[in-house]
């Protein structure tokens, strides 16, 4: 079978035995093109660069709207979350859901198996 | 039929009755919302193009390659765009001048229908092309290319160094602030009303008639630096795309460089530039015609240019935007025999401001002036379009509101079709050289005052 078959039938497989709950185990390498080709417009993962958004780096484990020099949206702001594979998938998958008013103008990432894969390669960057 | 049933009417079948005319190109393409999986408003001021936000800026400069979108439609790279309009003109044209099929004031207008192909490919190459039908002289053409065929991203001490290549076929079509002239304010323009005559050659001497090569670094989001050359096409090709010569065929290639600085803060963006241009051409002698007997003419531009962006939380969104233009012409080959002196030079300023609230309901007013000693050699007295004293000299101010019902996430049929209806007037203190009779038979500048209402649709 063809990887990309068998990727498909993995991430299935995955999405029906986890049924919601469980989190697909990411792949960093993946999850970086990911990063690159939907995120990097706005997002830097160097320590201290913002761009449209904040900086990414060291975002698994910090609290929401915690980057210093960076103007955030009232509603990220006070969000009074900590950045988590959980808080992280969730907001992912629809912005605008989990914190109303955001000004990430990005529509969300539906693709499950993605997410998973971004936020182990957000996890990565310290 | 009562008058506004009868209004109603016309609005309702201005899509369908193909009549003519107009119009600038347009942008803020449904096909680039479905590959970044963004609302229009994300990258365009007012939810509609071309105005381009911060990250419009990001995205064309990245070579419009950034993704985000998911599903079959992120993968489509087309999309279509229809403008129709109305036009009244404070006085009726004359009679010998009347476009073919329209009437000599109160025009209805198809002003043009334009197919995009627009997006990336994989991370480092991307584009635009249009291709605008105009039911003018019901022709076709190639209207704005701006391909990227490389674009890639270097780490310099932490900071991004984004370096890139354009291809185009119109000076500024790949700039990414619109204060320059591809995508600049009035985004809209009704070609049945006259324009005035002059104009500087960044503006409009080569547009759509050359080919430009550039190159481009973009360092930490701030400092944007680009050099190229443009040469003309050959008429052979031009003849096949509808584009006719503007100021001539080039003698060598013509050199373009853009500097420009950008600062964002808090929820604001502002930046100032600078452009040069120079090129040596032949003039044209006709659409597809040039004249190298008496040599070459050569045209210099300077350009300085400057915005500002408030952008908010969306709710109220502020923009102004400013560029200067001074021109030096050396008409060696249009003065030879002529007896008229070869050395003249010419001024433009164009500035604007506008007012969007939620991205929904917009106001611009916008000023253009153009000034410069009396040209023999490019304007002479005629009927409508001349020059009764030979003068470059304009002035206008134009309004504009405007309506954009979508192009928000949560708007009908996102991020499939935008929709943006207008009312723009523009009106003349000064047109080609005069205020009252300027072209010599009897015409003053305000009898060009113009209004127009338009429908701009893209899907
Ligand atoms: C169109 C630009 C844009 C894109 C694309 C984008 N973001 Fe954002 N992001 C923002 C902005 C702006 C904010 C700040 C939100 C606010 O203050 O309301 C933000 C905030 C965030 C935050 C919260 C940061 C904090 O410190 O609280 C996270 C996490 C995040 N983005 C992750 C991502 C990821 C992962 C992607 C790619 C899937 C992505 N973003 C794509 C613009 C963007």
């Amino acid at each position: 079978m063809p990887g990309f078959l068998l990727r498909a039938a993995f991430t299935v497989t995955l999405l029906t035995a986890g049924s919601g709950t469980a989190f697909a185990a990411g792949d960093p390498a993946a999850g970086k093109s990911v990063f690159q080709s939907t995120c990097s417009i706005c997002h830097s993962v160097q320590p201290g660069q913002n761009k449209i958004g904040p900086t990414l780096s060291g975002v698994v484990g910090r609290k929401t709207g915690s980057v210093a020099g960076y103007t955030y949206s009232p509603q990220n702001q006070a969000a009074n979350l900590t950045w988590d594979a959980a808080t992280l998938d969730k907001y992912l998958e629809a912005p605008r859901a989990m914190i109303p008013g955001t000004k990430m103008t990005y529509g969300g990432l539906k693709d499950a198996q993605k997410r998973a894969d971004l936020i182990a390669y957000l996890a990565t960057l310290k | 039929m009562t008058r506004p049933a009868c209004s109603m009417l016309w609005v309702a079948l201005l899509p369908l009755v193909g009549l003519i005319v107009t119009a600038r190109p347009a942008e803020a393409i449904p096909a680039f919302a479905q590959q970044t999986g963004q609302p229009c408003v994300s990258c365009h001021i007012g939810g509609y193009g071309p105005q381009l936000t911060p990250i419009g800026r990001a995205f064309k400069i990245g070579g419009y390659t950034q993704g985000g979108g998911e599903g079959l439609a992120a993968s489509i790279p087309l999309s279509l765009m229809a403008t129709t309009s109305f036009t009244n003109t404070a006085s009726a044209v004359p009679a010998d001048q009347i476009a073919q099929h329209y009437g000599a004031n109160n025009n209805f207008s198809l002003d043009q229908v334009s197919g995009f192909i627009g997006g990336g490919i994989g991370q480092h190459s991307g584009g635009l092309m249009q291709f605008t039908w105009s039911d003018v002289a019901n022709t076709s053409h190639v209207d704005n290319v701006d391909l990227r065929p490389y674009t890639t991203v270097f780490d310099v001490g932490g900071k991004e160094l984004r370096i890139g290549t354009t291809l185009n076929n119109t000076p500024t079509v790949q700039d990414p602030y619109n204060t320059t002239f591809a995508w600049g304010f009035p985004y809209v323009l009704s070609a049945l009303a006259p324009a005035p005559a002059a104009n500087v050659m960044l503006a409009a001497g080569l547009g759509q008639s050359a080919i430009g090569y550039t190159l481009y670094a973009w360092y930490d989001n701030k400092f944007y630096l680009e050099g190229g050359a443009y040469s003309t096409l050959s008429p052979w090709t031009l003849t096949r795309m509808g584009n006719g010569f503007g100021i001539g065929s080039t003698t060598s290639p013509a050199p373009y460089l853009r500097a420009a600085y950008e600062w964002q803060w808090g929820n604001s963006a502002a930046h100032v530039g600078a452009m040069y241009m120079h090129a040596d051409v032949n003039p044209a002698t006709g659409p597809y015609a040039t004249t190298d007997l008496a040599g070459a003419d050569h045209y210099t531009d300077y350009a300085v240019d400057g915005s500002y962006q408030f952008l908010g939380d969306g709710t109220h969104i502020a923009t102004v935007q400013a560029i200067y233009v001074h021109e030096n012409q050396n008409l060696r080959a249009t003065s030879s025999g002529s007896g008229f002196a070869a050395k003249y030079n010419l001024d433009q300023f164009r500035a604007n401001v506008s007012y969007w609230y939620q991205n929904t309901y917009g106001v611009t007013l916008g000023w253009q002036k153009t000034w410069g000693p009396a040209n023999p050699l490019l304007y002479a007295p005629g009927e409508l379009t001349g020059s009764n004293n030979s003068k470059p000299n304009s002035n206008a101010f134009i309004i504009e509101a405007d309506w954009v019902p979508f192009g928000k996430d949560t708007s009908l049929w996102a991020p499939y079709m935008n929709l943006k209806l207008g009312v723009q007037y523009t009106a003349y203190t000064q047109f080609n050289g005069g205020s009252d009779n300027y072209d010599g038979s009897g015409r003053n500048a305000s009898d060009n005052n113009t209004l127009l209402v338009f429908a701009w649709m893209i899907f």
